[in-house]
């Protein structure tokens, strides 16, 4: 129940803190970002100072006295200590790095000492997320780190940005959220299964000449009397799949078109997800391969830059491409 | 999402620090075994963390905690409020060293730490205490701080800096506090339940008991006369309580209950005598006042025979504002009851003595008379001495006849004897005789070797008059001070063999003895009695107080000190890199900077060069050799030396060219 309102209350001040600034690459913090207030540790040093101060005066004891008001000096001076711990630090968003949804995407900050040269136990997280340490004493800057499981396809945003600290005392926390224009490529989530069609080769290009060869494997397909009994799919048969056959293809004719229109019972995004399972598939055999999508098509090739080139245009589909 | 976090090595140590710094005082005080079982705690936690052993089972702690409660209670009896919650808390403190793990645990034990820390001023409050629980803040505080910091960065050091820095303005901000903050008195009743062994003086007198003081030189009282300068040293008769019962072998104080407040004896004539007494703890319930004292401020009582008496016993320093005038005058007759009581004896015993009394009664009667005759007889064949022989079962008789040798007690229970078994009423009374005047703070201290025994006669219409036999013996004793007279004796000061009072010959280490009091007795005025001068001082400082002027002069102090403290903390600085290489690229960028042209953040320094020299054309081969050398200095095993030089060079060329 109270977690539950103060989760819903930490929303609000969150958007309404937001609200506040537009979003950009490299962000400086000053006052009217850096928020302070005491934390339950802090209350209850308070409280132990309280009680310190009631014994001072049943006691009619000054030293006792004296110990209270140490403990209240130092809470107040503790305030100015942790808002410096952030004050004038610079986050830059450097660069983020693409993931299939439901993984992690990776997130590469840049943290740069404004006018202090020390910033001592911050912590960086996304919303909800596990918290990066991490400390600026020996440098000036520092790249961190920041990982986030992506939920959509996509240009996909990790949300805001919290940074905190309790350094000093503990006592108080001083936080901040930014809103980074930072977005990572969210890959469609690879679902495992289907057959490519036998003989998805273009003949255009004589690539792949014949759709059956021995040398590369390229699916499977149901089996039938008269098959290879060396092609059979035992792995899939103990799974329980049915009889199966393994399909190769010959070196020579390694380019394969991935195509919309292979699944035409799946709905949109269990296409894409299909078709990026193959791609993933395809593209650690070495085939080369091709994606042919309504309005998109990219010729077959090979290596890193190519898979990004045909996820990029999965996880795009029918998004409004940056 | 939480995170758990696990201490790191400084922080337990820190730990176990602040642990050992808060309770080596108080383990004084406790039952042997609790320091002990502290110990064993301590020593088992280290082991953890040294890998040799585990944490012990819930139920091994449950059982300790139990055995530790009990142990506590059973020992220290629940009559001692103060005593047994320290040392409760310091039991479950010990206990709580073999569970901390987590930040949580950490905090629970800092906290108690800061607590256990201020207790202590329970039991003493003397500058030494004082700066031993501040040395205690501090390392609770750098604990603290030992939790928060950087797991990455672990460091033994760093919290003790930050726990300065952060103590060090809390300090003039408590100051203002500690000034402005009003004073209230108790909310409950809270004893502080301590029976400890004072050194003073007690209800009874035995015939040389007062010389068991002249051992010690421990402060009994200070006072602050109004009027600057005390009377003569022979006018210097702090009265305490008297002694009015005699059963053949020791002097007896009055309970309480025979001495009800009586208006018979008022001091009537002499100037009269304002000052503030500073009591240190007796554990007896006398305060001392010059004869006599004119009226009792609360919550002090006057007795019937004119002397001041506390509520209860005094166990802390209390401070009194006396009125007293140096002469007595009364026309009220005794009363039967109370004549009885000044001429009461035992029936038997010290026969000789009371011969003696009957005899010079029968020469004269008049009390001037008698008085004369026992003053010329010590006067003629006493002597004084710390250092009397034992006396016997008529101890009267044997120091009246046999040894004649004494002290002040000898003196004036005899003189008492002799005058009631003369007819005349008489008592003894107790008290201290002089005191020391300090010139750096002005006031008197009196110590407890300057303890006396005099006594008191019953002049029909006179009232009672003081007669101090000793005088008749050692004059010089109530004309000087104690230690000058009493230096030249061997008993003086044998407790306290280095006593700086010994050495009352050297002047410096007079001057010093009597700077150290002055510290303490003003630490004592402004400190542990500020509550009795708070008012003053304010109207002293504002005139007369308002609120907004009491939150201006609460807000003015805390804003010049944060402000202080904000400055220092976010002033611009440079930033500074450690490593040589790193410095001067961060000069050279700085430079560039004001042409547009700094190196961005996370910025290879190759690109860098590479964005300067299609900027800058002229500057290209010269920010490319920086670049080249940079990068041959980070990866470069051998013949650093050199290529630093180059690098350095080239770095200062490029600045040149610009």
């Amino acid at each position: 129940m109270t977690a539950a309102w103060r989760r819903r209350i930490g929303a609000r001040a969150r958007r309404w803190a937001l609200g506040r600034h537009e979003p950009a690459r490299t962000l400086t913090l000053t006052q009217n970002r850096v928020f302070i207030f005491p934390t339950r540790a802090g209350f209850w040093f308070l409280f132990t100072a309280l009680v310190i101060l009631l014994l001072g005066i049943n006691y009619e004891n000054n030293l006792v006295y004296a110990v209270s008001f140490v403990l209240l000096s130092l809470f107040v001076v503790s305030i100015l200590h942790t808002y410096s711990n952030l004050a004038g630090l610079s986050i830059t968003a450097l660069s983020a790095r693409p993931c299939l949804v439901g993984e992690n995407a990776e997130f590469e900050l840049l943290l740069r000492a404004g006018r202090r040269r020390t910033y001592e136990a911050l912590q960086l997280s996304w919303i909800e997320q596990v918290p990066v340490n991490c400390d600026l004493i020996d440098d000036t800057e520092r790249r961190v780190r920041l990982y986030a499981p992506a939920t959509e396809r996509g240009w996909w945003r990790p949300g805001a940005l919290l940074i905190e600290t309790h350094y000093p005392l503990g006592l108080l926390r001083a936080w901040t959220w930014l809103e980074t224009d930072f977005r990572a490529l969210a890959y469609p989530r690879p679902l495992a299964g289907g057959l490519l069609p036998p003989g998805v080769g273009s003949g255009e290009r004589g690539t792949v000449a014949s759709g059956r060869g021995s040398e590369d494997f390229a699916g499977l397909e149901t089996y039938q009397k008269g098959m290879s009994p060396r092609h059979i799919a035992w792995k899939q048969l103990a799974a329980g799949q049915g009889l199966h056959a393994k399909q190769f293809v010959d070196h020579a004719d390694e380019q394969l078109w991935l195509d919309w229109t292979f699944w035409p019972e799946l709905e949109t995004e269990q296409r894409l997800s299909r078709l990026c399972y193959w791609t993933l598939r395809l593209a650690e055999q070495g085939v080369e391969y091709g994606l042919r999508l309504p309005g998109v098509e990219i010729a077959p090739g090979s290596g890193g830059r190519h898979r990004h080139q045909v996820l990029r245009a999965l996880a795009l589909h029918g998004q409004a491409s940056q | 999402m939480k995170a758990v976090y696990q201490l790191t090595r400084p922080a337990l140590l820190w730990q176990l620090l602040m642990v050992m710094a808060v309770l080596l005082p108080h383990s004084l005080r406790l039952p042997w075994w609790l320091p002990l079982m502290t110990l064993g705690a301590l020593g088992w936690r280290l082991w953890v963390h040294l890998g040799r052993t585990s944490f012990p089972h819930w139920s091994v702690k449950f059982m300790m905690a139990v055995t530790a409660g009990i142990g506590v209670i059973m020992s220290i009896g629940r009559g001692n409020g103060p005593e047994l919650a320290v040392a409760l808390l310091f039991a479950g403190f010990s206990l709580k060293l073999l569970e901390i793990y987590k930040r949580r645990d950490a905090l629970v034990l800092i906290y108690v730490a800061y607590f256990l820390a201020a207790t202590e001023l329970l039991f003493g409050q003397t500058l030494l205490h004082a700066l031993y629980v501040g040395l205690a803040l501090l390392l609770i505080t750098a604990a603290l701080n030992a939790v928060y910091q950087s797991e990455r960065h672990p460091d033994f050091w760093r919290p003790l800096r930050a726990s300065v820095r952060l103590l060090l303005p809390a300090l003039p901000l408590m100051v203002v506090l500690f000034v402005l903050v009003p004073r209230i008195g108790p909310l409950w009743y809270a004893p502080l339940a301590r029976e400890e062994a004072r050194t003073g003086l007690s209800d009874t007198l035995s015939p040389g008991d007062v010389s068991r003081l002249t051992g010690s030189s421990e402060v009994a009282f200070r006072v602050e006369f109004d009027r600057g300068r005390p009377p003569r040293p022979a006018e210097l008769y702090w009265r305490g309580l008297t002694y009015d019962r005699f059963d053949g072998r020791r002097w007896q104080a009055e309970s309480d209950r025979a001495l009800l407040p009586s208006a018979q004896q008022r001091p009537a004539s002499g100037a009269l005598l304002r000052y503030r007494i500073t009591q240190e703890p007796s554990g007896q319930p006398w305060v001392y006042g010059l004869d006599y004292p004119v009226a009792a401020p609360w919550p002090l009582r006057m007795q019937a025979n004119q002397t001041l008496r506390a509520p209860s016993k005094i166990r802390q320093r209390v401070d009194f504002a006396l009125e007293s005038r140096l002469s007595s005058q009364s026309d009220q007759p005794l009363s039967t009851f109370q004549r009885q009581r000044y001429l009461a004896l035992p029936e038997t015993g010290n026969e000789r003595a009371r011969a003696l009394a009957l005899s010079w009664r029968a020469e004269d009667a008049s009390t001037e008379g008698l008085v004369a005759r026992a003053l010329a007889l010590y006067g003629a064949a006493f002597r004084y001495t710390l250092t009397p022989e034992r006396l016997g079962a008529d101890s009267i008789d044997e120091f009246l006849f046999d040894t004649r040798k004494g002290f002040c007690g000898h003196f004036a229970s005899s003189l008492t004897f002799l005058l009631r078994a003369a007819g005349v009423p008489a008592r003894i009374v107790g008290g201290y005789l002089g005191g020391e005047w300090n010139p750096y703070e002005s006031y008197l201290v009196v110590r407890q070797f300057e303890a006396h025994a005099w006594t008191e006669v019953w002049h029909e219409g006179r009232g009672w008059v003081r007669i101090d036999p000793t005088a008749a013996v050692a004059p010089e004793r109530i004309e000087q001070s104690a230690e000058q007279l009493l230096s030249t004796q061997p008993g003086f000061l044998a407790d306290t063999p280095l006593s700086p009072v010994r050495f009352g010959h050297i002047g410096w280490i007079t001057a010093l003895r009597m700077r150290t009091d002055a510290l303490n007795f003003v630490w004592h005025r402004w400190v542990l009695s500020y509550q009795l001068r708070q008012d003053t001082l304010l109207q002293k400082l504002f005139g007369e107080l308002t609120l907004w002027k009491l939150a201006l002069a609460l807000l003015v102090p805390f804003s010049l000190v944060l402000g202080w403290v904000a400055l220092g903390l976010l002033r611009q600085r440079r930033p500074r890199a450690k490593d040589p290489v790193d410095a001067a690229l961060l000069g050279l960028s700085a430079r560039f900077e004001r042409r547009g042209l700094g190196r961005r953040p996370g910025e290879a320094v190759g690109a860098y060069a590479d964005r300067v020299a299609l900027a800058r054309p002229d500057l290209a081969p010269l920010i490319g050799t920086v670049a080249r050398l940079y990068e041959q200095l980070r990866y470069a095993q051998v013949g650093e030396a050199r290529l630093q030089r180059a690098y350095q060079a080239a770095v200062r060329a490029c600045v040149r060219q610009l």
